[in-house]
């Protein structure tokens, strides 16, 4: 299958880092929201779906593997896996454009829920689109 | 008249268990190792192969295989 994905690339900046110049751990899972909110917005509509239901984070996760640094280019890649009728799992893939080496991988098992807090199926245009970017190791 | 089999195929096939541990008396969460998420998708499963609609609160209604088994009994599937 070829290997789509949805990117995002930036440099690591000195707010990232602690006195080593080393990323703090808590960074990659901000990293991850902001790439999830950047690939939302390429569903269509995505605002007029959110009047129905509200995204929820169930599960996330995030493997470690390198350290990076301060001014160090990252790629994520943003693919999508163990799609189901009412959660799928995104998946984080940080490259480090530099050595393009796999520097993390990270998830979030995601669902939808109405106003009476059920969990419903993920809205078909979401769907259509995260069915595009299939995650691929 | 309900196909028992085939619910207890969706079952298995959708909770990862083997359809000879899944009984009526079965409790989804206790015995089948399942979480509410999980459950949710067995019943949307259920909707898309008996082409029925469950209102969402009838959902946490479902405790045990049987409690489904009554329930699409009572829909006429």
């Amino acid at each position: 299958m070829k290997n789509d994905s949805f990117n995002y690339d930036f440099i690591v900046t000195l707010k990232d880092v602690n006195m080593y110049g080393t990323a703090y751990f808590a960074r990659y899972f901000e990293w991850q929201g902001i790439c999830r909110e950047l690939y939302f917005i390429t569903v269509p509509n995505f605002q007029e779906i959110l009047r129905d239901v509200v995204l929820v984070t169930k599960y996330a996760w995030n493997d470690y593997r390198k350290q990076i640094h301060v001014f160090d280019h990252l790629l994520v890649k943003v693919q999508n896996r163990s799609i189901k009728r009412s959660s799928f799992e995104m998946m984080f893939t940080y490259i480090n454009k530099k050595t393009n080496e796999v520097v993390s991988v990270g998830g979030e098992t995601l669902i939808f829920m109405n106003s009476k807090g059920n969990i419903v199926r993920i809205p078909e245009g979401i769907i259509q689109v995260i069915k595009k970017h299939p995650y691929v190791e | 008249m309900l196909d028992k089999n085939k619910l207890k195929s969706i079952i298995g096939e959708t909770l990862g268990v083997k359809e000879e541990n899944i009984k009526e008396d079965s409790k989804f969460i206790d015995d089948l190792g399942a979480d509410s998420l999980d459950v949710t998708e067995l019943v949307l499963s259920i909707e898309d192969q008996f082409n029925i609609k469950i209102p969402d609160e009838e959902v946490g209604k479902f405790k045990t295989v049987k409690d489904l088994i009554v329930y699409l009994e009572g829909r006429g599937v």
